[in-house]
């Protein structure tokens, strides 16, 4: 075993990665960086069609610059850097001001800011990032939906009416954002919503775009340069510039020499396309890469011990959760939803699926986040499933079986190697309690059109969506609000009037005692219904070379190139 | 004296043409193969642990070769759980339950998908052997498309079209296998055709379809069924193929291709156990088949 640590695996990672790239078995200069990624960015427009593909919005965090982010808490104990959620700070802008009189903020920007093209940031920037996103001219209306969900006056569901007499005035920007001098924006809210900050963190919806170099690539037919954006770069005024990519293969970044924080310490970055999370594993230990990621917990679990290979994590944002459509029988039953809930192995799971990296989740919010409410609900109790399932009307399963097509346990096929043994755990504890469980691998790209768009999914695993806003009223709005209040990513069909009542005041709540009561009291009803079936939250996890320092997360679970440094 | 030998008599060469021999690589294909079947009979009837069950223990080694005697004794006495003779993998399945479960899956679609194949490939064979006409070879240059294509990717396309299911799978499989059937068949009918018990039965009166079906067709066969072994062989190694690269069996059915892609990723970590115990399995039935075809060809051509 030791013979096949220590000396095969070295021989074979550098083998794989002078096949795959071409280069030798030096290692990477100091001021150079090889990261390996299941996939490359596929585009990096903000409105663009991959925008929820993770290593997309890995390319995006490096080039765009956001208006603020969070201050540095501290290191947690694997010597991840950590934010402060009650401490915003100003990245693109130096200060704001607020007057809840006339519902306006007051944004002052930073001097002295260039892109990678030389162009000077101004407040001309800022309108031109903001009437895009009014456009909703792109694939998807990202942009639109953060400044939509801040309740920014004349952000409205008007931009997509049927009539162009409606839509076409609704498309362009009006007095509610308007500029005072270069330096200076006034945004006009239409009521009092706190989310404005916390909206405004969000790089891959509100990072800002060097209006010049937009302009200069845009054309009559595609006035915003999507196509620019999303296929050659996104120009911003972030650390790194793309100075290579070829798709589906490779990115190069290199650093912005007018970064207005300074260079960054490592001069080029390459994330390169390595589909295998084994050959990774290998070539991270062959020393030569620097960083990857998407691995299983296992894997991370077995670099812990490797020389020279740091594993570290953060329980920030991530959680593994059960989706049961209230649209498909028998799953708008209550009874059978808790049931479910209590039939769950949770800490088997949590050895199985995730070698002890995790934690039940007791919430539908990040546990991270402010507002977070526990529940102790749902526990390992199959004696309490049973007498639940009774009192659905299913003694001991019977009656289920004429519903075996709903009980297919649907899961994105790629993720085999990490859902493979939750899917199989659940199961085996089901199965017994009469619940007619089979299992349904799905290509990843037919599960997100039947998660998104169909919303038809009836019995789920699902572990990558989070809120990226840091708030609990985001998170809700964004998968439990009914559509018709707004909600967008309503997965599961949930709609509850209850809910959506308490939402539409917490929303507008200035007085941040009640806002916390009214968002507790939501939680809490999201899991008496078992909206979600929250299952376990576990570790975001990089594993990289024990010479490289400034490893930082942030909720996107973006790793940020510039904080890194050997 | 054999006809091969009386043949190198009379030309004074040496015999290219050897008797079959049934030594004993012959024998051990065959024992692997009744094996296998026994096992797709009772497999899952006998597994120590259910294939499709967690045990929640999950990567454990198979016990050193040391311990074994200790284990079957205690075993035999009934002492202590049931050992994981073949380790466990990610998900906590017992590998060796599954490994002797998977020959229900694995062979009942080779050997249905071989079937199918023989109904569809066979007559359309005798077909265009007996009656060459337009249509016949319409027919065989549709069978040489098909033939053109590599066979794991038409397999993907067709199950991808389909649906991923062991029907689907099954049927996926008949269809690519089919022109190898027709083409045997086809040479062999059209050799058969111009012998004189052909133009015995037209004397007497046999219609041709008569001639065709009664007379030329059980002749035809010996090389069909010959290479009806090697087929089922290469069967079960598409099957694998298949699951491994997801368009196969779905999980967690006990099926030896998705058995190795599953235990795949533990190699690295020196897990080898969840994928090398049904390669082997894949590679000794595999072969056995070979081996039998082989024989079974040998002992035709004599």
């Amino acid at each position: 075993m030791a013979l096949w640590r220590n000396v095969c695996m070295p021989i074979l990672g550098a083998s794989l990665l002078s096949a795959s790239i071409g280069v030798g078995t030096s290692q990477a200069a100091p001021s150079q960086l090889l990261i390996l990624t299941e996939d490359v960015p596929a585009g990096l427009d903000i409105d663009g069609p991959s925008i929820a593909i993770p290593t997309t919005q890995e390319g995006m965090v490096q080039l765009l610059e956001p208006l603020i982010d969070y201050t540095p808490k501290g290191m947690n104990a694997d010597g991840v850097v950590v934010p402060d959620f009650s401490r915003p700070r100003g990245r693109l802008l130096e200060s704001w001001s607020y007057d809840p009189a006339t519902l306006t903020w007051t944004l002052h920007l930073r001097h002295d800011v260039k892109s990678c093209a030389g162009n000077t940031f101004t407040a001309d920037d800022v309108l031109y990032t903001w009437a895009r996103a009014k456009s909703v001219s792109g694939a998807v209306p990202n942009a639109w939906f953060l400044l939509n969900m801040s309740s920014v006056a004349n952000f409205s569901t008007a931009v997509f009416d049927k009539n162009p007499a409606v839509s076409g005035p609704a498309r362009k920007l009006g007095d509610e954002i308007t500029k005072v001098d270069d330096y200076t924006i006034k945004v006009k809210q239409a009521q009092p919503n706190p989310l404005f900050l916390v909206n405004m963190a969000v790089v891959i919806s509100q990072g800002i775009y060097d209006k010049t170099d937009m302009l200069k690539h845009a054309t009559p037919s595609d006035p915003w340069s999507h196509d620019y954006a999303n296929n050659v770069t996104a120009p911003s005024f972030g650390p790194y510039c793309v100075s290579k990519w070829v798709k589906n293969d490779e990115m190069v970044f290199t650093a912005n020499p007018n970064y207005y924080r300074g260079k960054a310490a490592i001069n080029r970055v390459v994330m390169k396309r390595v589909p295998q999370a084994a050959n990774r594993l290998v070539i991270l230990r062959s020393g030569q890469a620097q960083v990857i990621q998407g691995m299983t917990a296992h894997q991370y679990d077995s670099l812990k011990s490797a020389k020279g290979v740091t594993v570290g994590g953060v329980y920030g944002n991530e959680g593994m959760f059960i989706v049961m459509n209230f649209k498909t029988k028998p799953f708008d039953n209550i009874k059978l939803r808790q049931a479910i809930a209590d039939a769950i192995p949770y800490s088997r799971i949590i050895d199985v699926g995730y070698a002890g990296e995790a934690k039940q989740w007791k919430s539908v919010i990040p546990t991270t986040y402010p507002d977070y409410v526990a529940s102790d609900d749902y526990n390992y109790d199959p004696d309490k499933a049973k007498q639940l399932l009774a009192e659905a009307g299913y003694p001991g399963g019977k009656g289920l079986e004429q519903y075996a097509d709903a009980f297919k346990l649907t899961y994105v096929a790629e993720k085999e190697a990490t859902l493979g043994p939750v899917v199989n755990a659940i199961r085996t504890a089901l199965v017994p309690l009469g619940i007619p469980v089979t299992l349904n691998p799905m290509p990843e790209t037919e599960y997100g059109d039947h998660q998104i768009v169909k919303k038809d999914l009836a019995f789920a695993i699902n572990d990558q969506e989070k809120p990226i806003g840091v708030d609990a009223g985001y998170a809700m709005q964004l998968f439990f609000v009914s559509k018709e209040a707004g909600g967008l990513n309503n997965m599961e069909n949930y709609a509850n009037p209850e809910i959506d009542a308490l939402w539409a005041k917490a929303k507008l709540e200035t007085d941040v005692t009640k806002r916390n009561a009214e968002l507790a009291q939501m939680q809490q009803i999201l899991m008496r219904d078992v909206a979600w079936l929250p299952v376990v939250t576990f570790k975001t996890q990089w594993a990289y070379s024990d010479k490289l320092k400034g490893v930082a997360w942030v909720p996107d679970n973006s790793m940020r190139f510039y904080d890194l440094h050997y | 004296m054999s006809q091969a030998e009386l043949l190198a008599a009379d030309t004074g060469l040496a015999p290219t043409i050897r008797e079959p021999r049934f030594g004993g690589l012959t024998i051990f294909a065959a024992c692997v193969v009744g094996i296998m079947l026994v096992l797709a009979v009772i497999g899952p009837s006998i597994a120590p642990y259910n294939p499709s069950a967690s045990a929640f223990a999950q990567y454990i080694p198979p016990p050193a070769i040391g311990a074994i005697p200790h284990l079957l004794w205690n075993m035999v006495r009934g002492v202590g759980p049931m050992p994981h003779w073949f380790g466990t993998d990610a998900s906590g399945f017992d590998v060796f339950s599954r490994v002797i479960s998977a020959p229900r899956v694995d062979l009942v679609i080779a050997v249905l998908a071989n079937g199918f194949a023989l109904l569809l490939g066979v007559p359309i064979g005798l077909i265009a052997g007996y009656f060459r006409n337009p249509a016949t070879e319409i027919m065989m240059r549709v069978s040489d498309v098909v033939q053109s294509f590599p066979v794991f990717i038409s397999a993907m396309i067709l199950v991808a079209l389909a649906g991923q299911s062991v029907v689907n799978l099954v049927i996926a499989l008949a269809i690519l296998y089919a022109p190898i059937y027709v083409r045997l068949t086809r040479s062999e009918v059209m050799s058969q055709k111009v012998r004189g018990m052909v133009e015995a039965s037209r004397a007497i009166g046999l219609s041709e379809m008569a001639i065709a079906v009664r007379h030329v067709l059980p002749n035809s066969l010996g090389p069909t069924l010959v290479q009806s072994s090697v087929t089922i062989g290469f069967a079960i190694l598409l099957t694998a193929g298949l699951s491994f690269v997801g368009a196969g069996v779905r999980p967690p059915a006990a099926e030896w291709g998705l058995m190795i892609a599953t235990g795949a990723n533990d190699m690295v970590l020196g897990q080898w156990w969840a994928s090398v115990f049904p390669g082997i399995a894949i590679s000794l039935t595999v072969f056995s088949f070979a081996v039998l075809g082989e024989m079974l060809e040998r002992h035709y051509r004599n």
